[in-house]
């Protein structure tokens, strides 16, 4: 933790009290598509949107098809994909972490373009009824408003008397140069492309300097306010609480906040914290073998020798994904909005949710809890064609014994494999890493070529066989540190099935590590979390990554205001009031002035 | 070619657009007129190769040591019967007999066909999560645009041809994986060529105009930063005017084209007018790395249409079952052999600025999504052309079999199911065409994999056989 410290401490000391003098903070490809979503007031199905307009094949130059295995389809509208971010300890939506790329401005572009158009079929762009079959001079005077206010949401704040400038002289030039729809998409495509849409950007209110820092305006306060919560724009009433100058107290802010957090939006944003807490998106991609797990659900070891039956794994794989996926969103949300809303819930509830499609996974030792069901749409791809799945998910309480909270997960041990055997190597490197805040580092080039086989006929057991990999030096130096925390987790197969014996013996989950200079002795995963969910080290690492989040940059842990958001969690170890406390602390209202400004 | 148009940069002033005024760059000068900048062309056909039909064994030469033939010694007659199509171009010639897509065997699931063309382009797993097909990483055509492409001018091209029962696959993926959608007529790939000049060259503009905008923005904006916020979007704006350049760069082309072609039914007319346009684009530096993807042909068009007009099924799956189908996948390979030829006998004809031809500064890779018409992934017989700057060419090369990785074969093959062995893993050729195109890294899509033995496998570094 130290190490990670000190440079910030030394960067940081002149910014306390308030966010320091970072580079601007663009939308996240998450963010992006959900403001787009919400600024045309789209629906969250790509399947509900409306047909593009047909000024859009106009605008955008020959894109051509998307072919496959089943023929030509099109490119869903929405979501846009941009290039992920590099992040910064799997976050994305910190300055250090986001690099302008020729490929994301490319994107950005032909996005922006896209979605330009799509203003004309939104039911929210235009400031007056029926604009398509108004007069010519009603017909452009509506548009101008209507961009004049898209323009406002879109920037999230007033714009300015010389921005309005600019952007009347753009719509007039563009009016001039062609047909009416084509000027209003093209004016859209140029606001959101602009800085103000892209970028976060935060000047705070000059008039209020104090102490080398300067408060953020109440227009600043709900971008960070919605974009933190809600990974999207401001609502109406926020912005409507802007407007009145009602975003500056404490209080004021403590109960926007709170509104937004009852307010669905929010669960998805919590939830994607912490997809990227433990980099579980990676749960889409896992690749389970066929040769080693097809006889578990009712399949050979391989396809067929005529290779008709190639698609009956990727069946099973669809599915299996989807489920553990919706079964880790659904933990999470119901755990924090529903449950006890707190870490150690989170580390140690000991309920899922599981589908037909992960009755393998779970046996048959869990109670199926009487609570209503949830349905999940999942979808892979199956010889070209997208498969979407609708997956019935059931409430389900796991033996106490076997399974406790989010890290004993299916969807998070199964991310934690090879696709025969379980990673104690990527299970420890997650559990110290993202769990407990200790820095391991790149593993040297050669590590991958010594780590153990993973082939189905083995001769000893998977721990076994680690620590035979690991022993000798230089591996031993961290794999002594990265190992344990990974055995713990040895009752779990590549799947996330729990076990009593691997290769005919029995597992062995014992062992202990250090945690910031305190050592935890444990005898297996469900004694583990038990005892990480009390450590002050792992609430102190959690609430610091929602701290990093919400600001947009590793804040000081030193800091007053962090400590003390720190040291409330510690007491209350609630998630939802760690939220407010961050979107309440003094770093989140005021930034510092650069020292060049 | 078709007659031409001889563009004369349309430009600022046609457009009826102000540009420059807002701070944009000027487009880039065109590259130094007697250093021919270095192009890369990729062709993907289906089914890949009935390897009996397609393979050299001279007498005296086995199956287990590797082994080497000198083309440019070779007659026609010494040829395969696909391979002779290409005779004429046989110095620029390497025909590489003993990779493999076995990484494909080793991915966890999917329709071969689905799992082959992400491994043979991209090197990597593919993706099935979502409604379609995705990859992890680039397919080696963006990685090498990503490189090389004139930053005024389009990165690459990606083409198709249908003209049969099933359309071309899908070769090109972005760096986030995603698959990137194929102009799949002549006149799709013009229109996106030269479109900007001679098509609606004020629309093109207008587009640049867009950006002027938000760069405007961004100039008035970033006065009242500081220091650390202007330098991120300085980097940002930056890339942004580049883009601005690239649609002026196109929009104000200097270049003779052919005409548009109108709607082509017959594959080989389609396949001819991509010759047209692919000499064009790169005669005319539009861009410098194109890819064609090749859609099954009808059966009609190689003689097969009595026995069935199903290439798919009615003839790639059946090549280890019936004689006459696997000749008729023989003539299958041959027909788009004969294709290639003309496209690589216009990419000889046209003029560089070097005073070399076109081809001579060009890159051909020829490859498939599957090693053969039964799904399997043994044999791979990719053949490149031409980059003799850096491969040693004129060569027919056998790579015996050892890598430690199991391949799927029929029953008819070693009594069937997995070999204990595969070819050379194909990463090894997309890293050295990646290498050949001037780029210095070490591995493309996977680094390495373990075999179904446990053993791993390094997919690390260029064909030592390939490379000079």
């Amino acid at each position: 933790m130290l190490r990670r410290i000190l440079p910030a401490l030394v960067l940081l000391a002149c910014s306390r009290g308030a966010t320091p003098d970072i580079a601007p903070i663009a939308l996240t490809p998450t963010e992006y598509n959900n403001t787009i979503r919400d600024l045309l007031g789209m629906p969250d199905d790509p399947g509900a949107w409306p047909a593009p307009p047909a000024v859009a094949a106009r605008l955008s130059p020959a894109v051509g098809s998307l072919r496959g295995f089943a023929g030509e389809r099109e490119a869903p509208p929405w979501p846009w994909v941009l290039p992920d971010e590099v992040g910064v300890d799997g976050f994305e939506g910190l300055a250090d972490g986001q690099s302008p790329s020729a490929y994301q401005l490319e994107e950005l572009q032909r996005a922006a373009v896209h979605y330009g158009a799509y203003t004309l079929v939104s039911e929210s762009f235009f400031a007056c009824d029926d604009w398509e079959n108004l007069a010519p001079d009603r017909q452009e005077s509506c548009a101008w408003d209507s961009l004049e206010r898209f323009t406002q949401r879109a920037w999230r704040r007033p714009i300015t008397d010389a921005e309005r400038r600019r952007l009347r002289d753009f719509w007039t030039t563009n009016v001039a140069a062609g047909a009416l729809d084509e000027a209003v998409a093209l004016t859209a495509a140029g606001v959101l492309q602009a800085p103000q849409f892209v970028y976060r950007i935060e000047v705070g209110d000059e008039t209020k300097r104090e102490r080398g820092r300067v408060r953020l305006t109440d227009w600043e306060i709900a971008s960070r306010l919605s974009y933190l919560l809600w990974d999207s724009l401001p609502d109406a009433e926020l912005f409507a609480a802007a407007d009145a100058g009602a975003l500056r107290s404490e209080k004021q802010i403590r109960e926007q906040a709170e509104r937004m957090l009852a307010d669905p939006r929010a669960r998805q944003a919590v939830i994607r914290f912490h997809t990227q807490w433990l980099g579980a998106d990676a749960i889409q991609r896992i690749t389970p073998a066929q040769r080693a797990f097809g006889p578990d659900f009712g399949l050979p070891t391989a396809p067929g020798l005529d290779t008709t039956n190639d698609q009956d794994w990727p069946s099973v794989l669809g599915p299996l994904r989807s489920s553990m996926e919706a079964e880790l969103h659904l933990f999470v949300e119901k755990t924090l909005f529903e449950g006890e809303g707190t870490l150690g819930a989170l580390l140690t509830d000991n309920h899922g949710y599981l589908s037909s499609a992960t009755e393998v996974v779970y046996g048959d030792g869990v109670e199926r809890l009487s609570l209503p069901t949830e349905s999940w749409k999942g979808s892979h791809v199956s010889a070209s064609f997208g498969v979407t799945n609708t997956l019935t998910m059931e409430a389900a309480a796991f033996p106490p014994d076997q399974r406790a909270g989010i890290l004993t997960l299916p969807a998070i041990l199964a991310i934690g494999a090879h696709p025969v055997h379980p990673s104690p190597i990527l299970r420890g490197k997650r559990i110290l890493e993202r769990v407990t805040c200790t820095e391991i580092g790149a593993p040297p080039p050669s590590a991958e070529a010594s780590s153990p086989p993973d082939a189905v006929e083995v001769e000893s057991t998977n721990r076994a066989r680690t620590e035979l990999a690991t022993s000798p030096q230089p591996c031993a130096e961290c794999h002594d540190l990265l190992n344990p925390p990974g055995f713990a987790f040895e009752a779990y197969d590549a799947l996330g099935r729990f076990r009593t014996e691997d290769n005919g013996e029995p597992v062995d989950t014992t062992g202990s590590f250090e945690v910031h200079g305190e050592r935890v002795r444990f005898t297996d995963a469900v004694d583990l979390v038990g005892q990480l969910a009390d450590l002050d080290a792992v609430k102190d690492c959690y609430a610091q990554r929602w701290t990093d989040y919400g600001l947009g940059y590793r804040a000081d842990a030193t800091d007053p205001d962090v400590a003390r958001i720190l040291e409330d969690f510690r007491d209350d170890d609630d998630v939802q009031a760690l939220l407010v406390a961050i979107a309440t602390s003094e770093m989140f209202r005021f930034r510092s002035l650069g020292g060049d400004r | 070619m078709n007659r031409r148009h001889f563009l004369r940069g349309l430009g600022l002033t046609s457009a009826g657009v102000g540009l420059g005024a807002l701070g944009l760059r000027s487009p880039l000068a065109r590259a130094d007129e007697t250093t021919a900048p270095r192009r890369l062309l990729v062709i993907s056909h289906s089914h890949g190769w009935p390897y009996d039909g397609w393979r050299l064994r001279p007498q005296g030469l086995d199956e287990d040591t590797p082994w080497e033939l000198d083309l440019t010694t070779l007659t026609p007659e010494a040829l395969s019967q696909p391979l002779a199509p290409l005779h004429a171009h046989r110095s620029r010639m390497v025909a590489l007999d003993g990779l493999s897509l076995a990484t494909a065997e080793l991915d966890a699931e999917g329709n071969r066909h689905d799992t082959g063309w992400v491994h043979a382009w991209t090197g990597n797993n593919a993706d099935f999560s979502g409604t379609s097909t995705s990859a992890q990483s680039a397919s080696i055509d963006q990685i090498v645009a990503a490189a090389i492409a004139r930053p005024d001018r389009l990165p690459s091209l990606e083409l198709a041809i249908d003209g049969g029962p099933e359309p071309a696959r899908p070769i090109n993926y972005a760096s986030t994986g995603v698959e990137l959608p194929q102009l799949n007529t002549p006149d799709l790939a013009w229109q996106r060529m030269f479109g900007p000049s001679l098509g609606d060259a004020s629309l093109a503009m207008r587009q640049r105009a867009v950006l002027d905008f938000a760069h405007g923005e961004y100039s008035a904006v970033q006065r009242g930063l500081s220091r650390a916020a202007r330098s991120r979007l300085d980097a940002h704006f930056g890339l942004l005017a580049q883009l601005g350049d690239r649609i002026e760069g196109l929009a104000s082309l200097t270049c003779e084209a052919p005409d548009p072609f109108g709607p082509l039914t017959v594959y080989d007319a389609q396949f001819d007018a991509f010759t047209d346009l692919i000499t064009a684009a790169f005669s005319c530096d539009i861009t410098r790395v194109v890819s064609l993807s090749l859609g099954e042909m009808p059966t009609a068009d190689f003689g097969a249409d009595a026995i069935t007009d199903d290439v798919h099924k009615g003839l790639a799956h059946e090549i280890y079952n019936d004689p006459a189908k696997h000749a008729a996948m023989v003539d299958f390979l041959t027909h788009h052999a004969q294709q290639v030829a003309r496209l690589l006998d216009a990419l000889a004809a046209q003029p560089d600025v070097d005073g070399r031809s076109v081809l001579d500064n060009t890159l051909v890779v020829w490859g498939s999504e599957l090693a053969n018409g039964w799904h399997g992934y043994k044999d791979y017989c990719a053949t490149t052309f031409g980059g003799d700057w850096a491969f040693r060419t004129g060569r027919y090369v056998r790579m015996p079999h050892e890598t430690p990785i199991g391949v799927l074969v029929p029953r008819t093959d070693n009594g069937g199911g997995y070999t204990t062995v595969s070819g050379r893993p194909h990463q090894h050729l997309l890293v050295s065409v990646a290498q050949a195109m001037g780029l210095t890294l070490d591995h493309v899509g996977l680094e390495a994999v373990q075999g179904q033995s446990g053993t791993r496998v390094s997919l690390k570094g260029a064909l030592p056989e390939l490379m000079i």
